[in-house]
């Protein structure tokens, strides 16, 4: 067995050291993320905040093997995930790491439980029907594993985006703004299910937000400004992230 | 709504050069054929008109299939866009105006750019034309702004049907049924469409069977047709059939876990309408090509049977170029020689329209069979009614039951036949059967306004000697030398059959590409969940060989009545007439062409 399948189970589940990310724009570079270091424990629930264009996405794609980073190293567990090829950092990702993204991004023509099984799928695994009827049940969506997607609310299809970055019981679970196009009755039950699972099965949780109602329901909150970290709070009050929040964004 | 329509070219450039490329190819395709036939009709050479107008019928019904399955791929993936566009306020008129801007300003450009190349590249085919016989020597095309006129009148509103089609499943429901609506297909077939589908196979099969109740050319030519109808419906009903297939093969591999191959299998369930736009130009592409070629084989094929069962002389005389009347001396008076039956062609045109005077049109071009000699015991062209002893002289003339084929006329009756400038009326004395061997018109040599050269003797006698300058065949080696001459004579057919199946290819490939990277954002989806490259290569590989067999069997199944038929017609045999070396060729080709034209844009998208 490689070091790919062994769960990592060490005091950090994920260590970022010196990221930087610059883009072509043009003949110039953009940087949007300048050197950022960061340790975080197992089992914790992260809050990343910052305002629009901090290199709060930029950080949480390359955190989660979506995207390579420019200079630097990203450890999930004991894993040097920019020492892998790019196939190698899929499979690893598809089966520690989950994400939900900021939009639904369900496929279209696949029922509510195809979309749920993918990750299983590409991985050549089984899907595990009890498993998986207890997360639709736990996500709310119990009984609805026939459905197409256009056939959900907007709430409902961000809560079978997060059952699938679920179904492979992740060790770290990345979620890039998942209340952003919610409104806050919705947002919270969404919350309340990912932070329930999370905690459940011991599950290490980074999200980025915007919304500092997500961020006092963390255990740390982190802000990012101009792609480098600006400093963060331990159990937060929503007065202490807007206040800092205002102050970033002078 | 023009600045919207260029905005959304500008947009869209892949969309939009797809359905380019195709307007180009089909304008100069279509202008070329023009070119051909009105200098056929204006340089009164009539054999150019039939062959040009027998070509464009053929033409016609693919350019019209082809330009009208690329712009419902092209316009397909907009719809997310109209979608949006209904959301924010456009009403459906403006919609449908909008789609009406695009597919105008595709063909502002396009037309000219493939028309009028197209026009001159008429040219191409003269040295052609007059190496097949087909005009005379030196005859100039004429180039007229008519053939690009008549080619935009054919494919605009082509296009703009399709186009509308597409645009319909957006403007005919609310604007966020629109929108939601365009994530995945819509499940299932409107009722009018399933009712094309089901009149277009049932026509189809009936016009199949056409050869099994009227024999011959004319029966074989209408059979042939069921292939295009039957290819009609399999584009109306695809996708039912393709999203059943793949149904049934998604519940059968349940259990495997081969990523690539059910994640192929449910997308093909998903997109059955966007497979069947790139099955249906492959599977025509394959059925034209057999199709054509079948029906030539089996037209040599019985032209052969019949001379060879029709020919019982000893030995056949033939000559270079033709015989002199001396070298037909020579082997009349050969010893042993008992009887010479001389034959030659002159070509001739007969009245097949007796009300209307169509300028060229009432009158075809054919070729009188001229006899010098008597037939009996060296030929049986199969007389059916009348007797050949009574064709002397002029004013006499024996016709194949084919060419007498719904005119209601038979012996006794008379024939208008333009030789030159004379025009006669003979009087049928004979009916025969083997027309396709023998030729449609059996005249007695004399009544020919002057001598001509024999181009054939049979003779009755020795099978075995030699007279200078002259080929003494037996009757298997003359069909033999025939059947090679008859099929370089279908050389101009031939290559315009081969234009017509590049276009066609052409066309397939553009859409499969053009569908391919529309799907960068499924494909990107799909790698962020976790497949990795291999993985998306390896489905869309299953996918596209998912596509070239369903367009093979799809192809096959379209052909295989009406080259049974054509079998039966021509040959009166029930194996279906198959020229297996081209429908190998091809096959391979429809393998290769949905390979690439998926796997290179699949590689590029995910790179």
């Amino acid at each position: 067995m490689t070091a790919i399948d062994t769960p990592p189970r060490l005091d950090t589940a994920v260590r970022l050291d010196q990221l930087t990310k610059t883009y072509p724009n043009g003949p110039e570079q953009v940087a949007a993320l300048r050197g950022v270091s960061l340790a975080v424990r197992p089992g914790a629930f992260t809050a990343i905040m910052g305002p629009s264009g901090s290199g709060k996405s930029t950080f949480l794609n390359v955190a989660a093997g979506l995207d390579t980073p420019t200079s630097g190293r990203v450890h999930i567990g004991d894993t040097d995930l920019t020492a892998l090829s790019a196939d190698a950092v899929t499979r690893f990702r598809r089966r520690n790491i989950g994400f939900v993204f900021q939009a639904y991004n369900l496929v279209g023509h696949l029922t509510v439980a195809e979309n749920v099984q993918l990750p299983l799928l590409l991985d050549g695994r089984r899907p595990d029907p009890r498993w998986q009827d207890t997360l639709l049940e736990s996500v709310g969506l119990a009984g609805m594993a026939d459905r197409l997607p256009r056939e959900l609310s907007g709430g409902q299809a961000q809560r079978v985006a997060i059952a699938r970055a679920l179904v492979t019981r992740p060790t770290v679970v990345f979620a890039d703004e998942p209340t952003g196009a919610l409104d806050r009755r919705t947002g919270d039950q969404v919350l309340d299910v990912l932070r329930g699972t999370a905690k459940q099965l011991g599950q290490t949780l980074v999200v980025v937000t915007h919304d500092p109602s997500v961020a006092v329901a963390a255990d740390d909150v982190l802000f990012l400004a101009d792609g480098l970290l600006a400093g963060g709070l331990v159990a937060p009050t929503t007065d202490q992230v807007v206040a800092r929040l205002v102050e970033l964004g002078r | 709504m023009w600045s919207f329509a260029r905005s959304a070219v500008r947009a869209n450039p892949a969309s939009f050069a797809g359905s380019f490329l195709v307007v180009v190819a089909a304008a100069a395709l279509l202008a070329a054929n023009g070119v051909l036939m009105e200098s056929g009709l204006r340089a009164d050479a009539p054999m150019l008109t039939t062959v040009a107008g027998s070509f464009a019928g053929t033409a016609v019904l693919v350019v019209v299939l082809v330009v009208a399955s690329t712009f419902a791929a092209a316009l397909r993936r907009r719809t997310e866009q109209y979608a949006l566009l209904r959301a924010v306020g456009a009403t459906p008129a403006q919609v449908r105006s909008m789609v009406t801007a695009e597919v105008g300003l595709v063909f502002a450009v396009a037309a000219p750019v493939g028309a009028v190349p197209g026009l001159f590249a008429a040219h191409l085919f003269t040295p052609l034309l007059a190496s097949g016989g087909i005009v005379p020597e030196g005859l100039d095309l004429v180039v007229t702004p008519l053939p690009v006129l008549g080619a935009l009148a054919l494919l605009f509103p082509t296009a703009l049907l399709a186009a509308r089609l597409v645009a319909r499943s957006v403007t005919s429901v609310s604007p966020t049924a629109a929108v939601r609506g365009t994530a995945a297909e819509p499940a299932g077939l409107s009722a009018a469409r399933r009712a094309w589908a089901v009149v277009l196979l049932v026509s189809g099969l009936l016009l199949a069977g056409t050869p099994f109740v009227l024999p011959g050319l004319l029966g074989s030519a209408a059979g042939a047709t069921s292939a295009f109808l039957l290819i009609s419906a399999a584009a109306l009903a695809g996708p039912a059939l393709v999203g059943a297939a793949a149904r049934r093969a998604v519940d059968a591999s349940r259990t495997s876990r081969h990523a690539a191959t059910l994640l192929a299998l449910l997308n093909s369930r998903g997109f059955a309408r966007r497979l069947t736009t790139a099955i249906v130009p492959l599977a025509l592409f394959l059925a034209l090509g057999t199709v054509q070629t079948g029906v030539n084989g089996s037209i040599v094929d019985a032209a052969a049977a019949q001379l060879r069962t029709g020919v019982s002389a000893d030995a056949v005389v033939t000559a270079p170029g033709s015989l002199t009347p001396e070298q037909v001396d020579a082997v009349t008076t050969t010893p042993g020689v008992e009887a010479v039956l001389a034959t030659a062609s002159v070509p001739a045109e007969v009245r097949t329209d007796p009300d209307d005077d169509l300028g060229g049109l009432a009158w075809e071009p054919s070729a009188l069979t001229a006899l010098s000699g008597d037939a009996a015991g060296l030929v049986d062209v199969g007389v059916t009614a009348g007797s050949l002893s009574d064709l002397t002289g002029p004013g006499t003339v024996a016709v194949s039951a084919e060419s007498l084929f719904a005119t209601g006329k038979g012996v006794g009756d008379t024939v208008d036949v333009r030789l030159g400038d004379s025009e006669t009326s003979p009087t049928i004395v004979a009916v025969y059967d083997r027309g396709l061997g023998f030729g449609d018109y059996l005249v007695d040599a004399v009544a020919l306004p002057e001598p001509v050269p024999a181009a054939a003797l049979y003779v009755r006698g020795p099978a075995d000697f030699a007279v200078a300058g002259l080929e003494v065949l037996t009757v298997d080696e003359y069909v033999d030398t025939t059947v090679s001459g008859a099929a370089a004579q279908q050389e101009l057919g031939t290559v315009l059959l081969l234009v017509l199946i590049v276009f066609i290819a052409v066309a397939a490939a553009n859409t499969l590409v053009m569908l391919t990277s529309a799907r960068r954002p499924e494909l990107a989806l799909l790698r962020r969940v976790g497949a990795t490259r291999r993985q998306l290569t390896a489905m869309v590989g299953v996918e596209s060989a998912f596509v070239a067999g369903t367009a093979l069997v799809l192809g096959t199944l379209a052909v295989l009545p009406a080259l049974v038929g054509v079998a039966y017609g021509m040959l009166g045999t029930a194996v279906p007439a198959f020229d297996w070396s081209v429908y190998g060729a091809l096959a391979a080709a429809v393998v290769l062409i949905a390979t690439a034209a998926t796997l290179v844009p699949t590689r590029l998208t995910t790179r």
